[in-house]
């Protein structure tokens, strides 16, 4: 499952998103009203979402060469597809 | 030095800046996507303020909570942003667009200074948070630009006006982080404008070059001065009266501009005489007639029409802009320190965020007619049917393109806040100053505010956190205090061009996410000439004792 998750980008990118967004509350009310294992469990959320797009870079490698090598053909660019 | 605790020596110095220079190195060299980058970046700042800076756990938790929450007023923009990106993409908007622009001007270099330069720096007038950028990369990439240059040109274009733009936030932000007295303040609003004349004509010349080189230099000179003319005097004349306007005001009367000089014939007739376009993939002014739009040219318009209005609306009708700020947003923090006394106290409501006051709510509010609208008009169908075919849907769009774009920005807002609470910016600012004698110093000075707007990705922010510091320095070094203010306000401009946010902001919007280092070779070399200038200016106007 973890590799499933790690290969889809859009996939393992929005876990990332979710684990850092959710840290601001947690540290927030852990900090000021605890308990303290609240902004641990923030610090965690953070750390695991700031891990995971470094780690799929090491454990899986660069991604594809853009094509943008190829500007003629480059699929990345959306508008550029309206001329096709 | 004087008045820190902070150690001020080689090792720390070059340790503090190790995130800025390990994340460059990541983005340009070894050609990491935004998002390892950034990440990584983060964990380097958090390791040295860890390890080398004495800053205790709950004080980087504090900190980077409060980063998650810095980049909330910007996810607020490229949200919505990317929602009207591929209502209009889906509903071939961009292609009436382009069209609609062929009609205006058939001088394809016109037509770049129009929406590469001057349009976006009307947009930054009034509005911020990366909201030119977002806006104007797509509608450059419609008219055939290649995307790298059609984000690094509007990142470029709007600088100068990031200072006085969005109603003068910045300008505001500065005044509340220092203690100045009236004479001061005056000078200080004039020497900036002045200092900021720099990126105004650097930036039209580079907008220019960037388009085709020095045929195109040529040829657009006398376009370049005049609406230079336009923006830089009338920012200094109306900072003088009224600093909150002074980006504003020149920024909409260089856009009325524009029309009488369409009529010049010299940019009226296609552009000739310019060989080589590298910024551009095609032409302009291409296969029109084989790609009919499914919407006139007013009707594709019409959404940014609707942007500018709702902007101007809920900034300039105070009313209206009171009402909207009743709502707002901010959770509180306790204070925190480091072992080296870096203290920051705590804040019932952090960083309070009003959203419908917010650039964002205007672009929600454009998304959702833009989308009423086209649909009932049929636009959607229209376009799938003569289109191109194979577009994802907006929500499937919405969510490719913005999800890639939001993790980096919290990253890199995360690092700067580390940066900020473990005191690694003071130790970057102090150790300039503490080599550098007065005159090194000055020059150097605007290098300070560029380094904050790097590693915050806004001229806000980094004359927030480095003004107060640039006070005291200059004090300390006897140097002019409006004149190093200015040198700080233009450094916070400059270093917006670099800013990781920004690229990622812009690259998302072009559909080139994942290659924002390419966009920072474009603006890395603008960014070292515009620093080396103002330094030089700096320097001149300290001599001159102004």
């Amino acid at each position: 499952m973890m590799i499933t998750l790690f290969q889809n980008r859009l996939a393992y990118l929005s876990l990332s998103l979710v684990l850092l967004v959710a840290a601001f509350p947690l540290i927030s009310a852990g900090t000021v009203h605890g308990p303290e294992s609240l902004w641990w469990l923030g610090l965690l959320a953070l750390t695991c979402g700031g891990l995971i797009p470094p780690v799929q870079r090491l454990v899986w490698g660069p991604p594809k060469p853009p094509a943008a090598s190829a500007p003629a053909t480059d699929e990345s660019t959306p508008v550029k597809g309206d001329r096709q | 030095m004087e008045g820190t605790l902070l150690p001020i020596d080689w090792l720390h110095w070059s340790l503090a800046a190790a995130p800025i220079v390990i994340l460059a190195l990541l983005l340009v060299k070894l050609r990491w996507t935004a998002q390892q980058a950034g990440t990584t970046g983060m964990f380097v700042a958090a390791a040295v303020a860890l390890f080398v800076f004495r800053t205790p756990l709950e004080t980087l938790a504090v900190a980077g909570a409060k980063g998650v929450w810095d980049s909330a007023s910007i996810l607020f923009v490229i949200w919505p942003a990317l929602l009207l990106y591929h209502i209009m993409n889906k509903a071939g908007g961009y292609e009436a667009l382009r069209q609609g622009i062929v009609g205006f001007s058939r001088n394809e270099l016109f037509v770049v200074v129009a929406l590469g330069w001057v349009f976006t720096c009307f947009l930054q007038g009034i509005d911020g948070f990366g909201t030119p950028i977002v806006v104007v990369a797509p509608l450059l990439v419609a008219i055939g630009m290649k995307p790298v240059y059609a984000v690094a040109i509007p990142i470029i274009a709007h600088i100068w006006a990031k200072f006085y733009g969005t109603l003068g936030v910045g300008w505001l932000a500065t005044l509340q982080v220092v203690d100045l007295d009236a004479a001061t303040i005056a000078a200080t609003a004039y020497q900036s404008a002045l200092l900021l004349t720099i990126q105004v004509l650097l930036g039209g010349f580079t907008v220019v070059w960037m388009y085709g080189r020095w045929a195109a230099v040529r040829h657009a000179w006398p376009l370049v001065l005049i609406i230079s003319a336009i923006q830089a005097i009338g920012q200094i004349i109306v900072a003088l009266y009224e600093p909150v306007l002074a980006a504003f005001i020149p920024a909409a009367i260089a856009l009325v501009a524009l029309y009488p000089l369409s009529r010049w014939r010299r940019y009226a007739e296609p552009l000739e005489g310019v060989p080589d376009r590298p910024a551009m993939e095609g032409s302009m002014v291409r296969d029109v007639a084989d790609a009919p739009a499914p919407m006139g040219v007013l009707m594709s318009f019409m959404p940014y029409v609707l942007l500018t209005v709702l902007a101007l609306g809920t900034s300039l009708i105070d009313p209206i802009a009171d009402l909207l700020r009743l709502l707002t947003f901010g959770l509180p923090f306790p204070d925190v320190t480091t072992g080296y006394g870096v203290t920051n106290a705590a804040v019932e409501r952090y960083s309070v965020m009003a959203p419908l006051t917010n650039p964002g709510t205007s672009l929600l509010l454009t998304s959702a007619i833009a989308w009423f609208v086209f649909r009932s008009r049929g636009y959607f169908k229209a376009w799938e049917a003569t289109g191109p075919g194979g577009l994802p849907s907006v929500g499937r769009g919405v969510l490719a393109s913005a999800v890639p774009a939001s993790v980096p920005i919290i990253a890199f807002l995360v690092m700067a806040r580390i940066m900020d609470h473990a005191g690694l910016n003071e130790t970057l600012a102090y150790g300039i100053a503490a080599v550098a004698p007065a005159y090194v110093f000055a020059f150097l000075s605007n290098g300070i505010g560029i380094i904050g707007a790097f590693t915050t990705s806004s001229s806000t922010s980094s004359n927030t956190l480095f003004s107060d510091l640039q006070v005291t320095l200059a004090n300390l070094k006897g140097l002019s205090v409006a004149t190093i203010l200015a040198s700080q306000s233009a450094g916070g401009a400059i270093g917006n061009a670099i800013g990781p946010a920004n690229l990622v902001l812009g690259a998302s919007t072009a559909g080139i996410s994942g290659r924002e280092g390419e966009i920072l070779r474009k603006t890395l070399p603008w960014t070292l000439a515009a620093f080396v200038l103002t330094g030089f200016a700096t320097l001149l106007m300290i001599m001159l004792g102004m």
